[in-house]
């Protein structure tokens, strides 16, 4: 029978590996680190069509990620679609291309 | 002629009502009172503790060697397919999507069902049919809070650090055959994983399934044990429809989860 200092530290190590393995899912895989949510301002765009754009894509200005998309939504007076994107407020360009 | 069919009937119903509803009523009554007595698995956190060695820490081995296996595969078989469209390089989204997203939870839960809650079952099963529940109530301390809420709560708490563990060695395992083994970009292979896998999109709702599974197995675990026939029949019974039915639970749970959280927007 094991005593009761050896199964707190399994118990310990386990949790420890655990989160650890749920660190290394969030900021490894997911990469939690670089998704910047403050600081950016809002641009809206009107598109006749968006082809396959979804929320949360990249936004380029030159190649280089510079914002994601927000929102999409159909503007019922002008039969456009309207698009909402979060552009990094670090950047001055205006985006070209999404 | 009516008379046999009312009477075919009549069984019919019987039976479904002792096997199904009858069951069903109970196992939530049985939670509910799981949940009330469980303020003395965290009082006495030792006895959570406990438990968490034998469902969490002993399924370790299991977990890690299928996760690394399961992502290895992940690896071999994407690249087969995604080469032949010239797309080798989201190799790493194919093998970490389908981990985090799936087989992840899914696979970890099925591997937890029948390495930890069969020893639930079979333990608190043997506890009533050695009369030692009985016991315990003749000395005025209550079995639900001592033997069953520690190892309910013991479960919640390991299944989502194991489904996480099982996530991260598959990823490893990809990234072994993928970049190691058959020599895909290193950089894109990574780079493009981290575009394409949100936090709260895909890990997070994966950690929630598994919060999900770990409550449905060791709810079924705790109570087929709890309800098991005290025979020694009766025990391996109760040991086998456990492993059944969580299995079943766990798929079916996993179908409406996704349904839920992956609507493809």
């Amino acid at each position: 029978m094991m005593t009761r200092k050896e199964l707190d530290l399994w118990v310990g190590i386990f949790a420890v590996i655990g989160i650890g393995a749920m660190l290394f899912l969030s900021l490894k895989v997911a990469n939690l680190a670089s998704f910047s949510a403050a600081d950016s301002y809002q641009i809206t765009a009107k598109f006749d069509n968006i082809g396959g754009l979804k929320v949360r894509a990249p936004v380029k200005s030159a190649g280089v990620v510079v914002g994601r998309v927000g929102e999409i939504r159909f503007d019922n007076e002008s039969f456009e679609a309207v698009v909402a994107l979060n552009i990094d407020s670090f950047q001055r360009t205006a985006p070209r291309r999404s | 002629m009516t008379g046999r069919i009312a009477e075919l009937l009549r069984a019919l119903g019987a039976r479904i009502v002792n096997n199904w509803i009858w069951r069903l009523g109970f196992a939530c009554r049985f939670l509910w009172f799981t949940l009330r007595e469980s303020g003395a698995s965290f009082r006495r956190f030792h006895l959570t503790i406990r438990e968490i060695y034998f469902t969490g820490v002993l399924s370790l081995i299991i977990i890690l060697v299928s996760g690394l296996f399961v992502g290895m595969v992940l690896g071999l078989q994407g690249y087969d397919t995604l080469v032949r469209y010239g797309s080798s390089e989201a190799l790493g989204v194919l093998v970490s999507l389908s981990l985090v997203r799936e087989l992840g939870p899914v696979v970890a839960g099925l591997l937890f069902a029948s390495r930890a809650g069969s020893a639930i079952t079979a333990e608190i099963g043997l506890m009533k049919a050695t009369e030692q529940l009985s016991a315990m109530e003749m000395m005025a301390v209550d079995p639900i809070a001592r033997v069953v809420a520690p190892r309910f709560w013991a479960g919640v708490i390991s299944m989502p650090l194991l489904a996480a563990l099982f996530s991260a060695m598959g990823v490893f395992g990809g990234y072994l055959v993928g970049v190691r083994l058959i020599g895909v970009d290193e950089g894109s292979f990574w780079s493009q994983m981290q575009a394409a896998v949100d936090f709260r999109e895909d890990v997070l709702n994966g950690v929630i399934k598994s919060l999900v599974f770990g409550v449905a197995v060791t709810w079924i675990a705790v109570y087929e044990g709890y309800d098991a026939p005290p025979t020694a029949e009766g025990v391996s019974g109760a040991t086998t429809r456990t492993v059944v039915t969580s299995s079943l639970a766990i798929l079916a749970l996993d179908f409406v989860l996704t349904a839920l959280m992956f609507r493809g927007h």
